[in-house]
């Protein structure tokens, strides 16, 4: 075999085996989008923000914050909360341009009603022995609450909506409890 | 959950035709519990209320049966699904037929049923 000839054969067979090698980029599933896009919308309804949860294939961190005696109600109040678990966690911090997140859970993300990313954290910054910090990652979460809206100018602004549209208002009275 | 039920894909583009919906959180919302009293008034009915108002903010009709009766909540049982379908027709205007909203009634139906005891 002329010299030429096999370097080049043996640079295709070369990039061929990395090609496979390369780790496949993780892709959203149209599951993820539906769940995501949901949680979005409501977070707009309830002017809340959305709290992700990127966590291992055997974690439940979500259940853990219910019971959380200094978190569960802020969150309930003020955060939409999703978890994410194993590979969707990963297509969705490689998507979020988080990838630190692949190899380091739980990790956790909060985004805006538009979905415009406010914070993400490590488990080096809420957690120490495997365990959520909650005061620490409450102080974290604070500043991050939406303000309050005012009812009556929401109410004013269905009203003329309606009047302006010819449709009429569906006031619905509910909280987060 | 009705808001669960009013984002469904057959329900929601009905939904937004004949409607501004308006979510008024009573805990959290400024003025929120002050409005939800105003508006209810002395009629019973405790989280979710909902009533449906004109363009000039005029009562139309409420989530109280009949008017005074009990607040349907968030709607489930067969009666309470009837009645949620009257507050749609009694609201809908010309905005849509009694045809759309027979499709809002009957999509309710079929999400509210297997929640029943």
């Amino acid at each position: 075999m002329r010299t030429d000839l096999w370097i080049s054969t043996l640079s295709l067979v070369l990039a061929g085996g990395l090609a496979a090698q390369a780790p496949e980029r993780p892709k959203a599933e149209p599951a993820i989008d539906a769940a995501w896009t949901k949680a979005l919308a409501k977070a707009k309804v309830h002017n809340q923000r959305v709290l992700a949860l990127l966590v291992d294939d055997d974690a439940d961190l979500a259940a853990s914050l219910k019971k959380d005696g200094v978190l569960s109600h802020p969150l309930l109040y003020e955060f939409e909360t999703v978890q994410w678990k194993g590979k969707q966690a990963d297509a969705l911090a490689v998507q979020w341009g988080f990838a630190d997140a692949v190899q380091r859970k739980p990790a956790l993300a909060v985004f805006d009603a538009q979905g415009k990313a406010l914070a993400k954290w490590l488990p080096a910054d809420f957690t120490a022995d495997g365990k959520v910090l909650s005061q620490p990652l409450l102080d974290k979460l604070t500043p991050l609450f939406c303000a309050p809206v005012d009812a009556e100018k929401k109410l004013a602004d269905g009203i003329a909506e309606a009047a302006k549209s010819g449709r009429a208002v569906f006031v619905r009275f509910d909280a987060p409890w | 959950m009705l808001e669960e039920f009013l984002g469904r894909e057959k329900v929601a583009p009905l939904f937004a035709k004949g409607w501004v919906d308006v979510m008024i959180d009573v805990d959290r919302d400024t003025h929120g519990k002050e409005i939800n009293e105003r508006l209810k008034g002395d009629r019973s009915g405790g989280l979710p209320w909902m009533v449906i108002l004109d363009g000039h903010g005029k009562e139309i009709v409420s989530s109280n049966e009949n008017g005074t009766g009990g607040n349907i909540g968030g709607p489930r049982s067969a009666p309470e699904c009837a009645w949620f379908a009257t507050m749609l027709d009694r609201s809908r205007g010309d905005k849509l037929t009694a045809g759309e909203v027979q499709v809002i009634a009957e999509d309710l139906e079929a999400w509210s049923k297997p929640k029943r005891k």
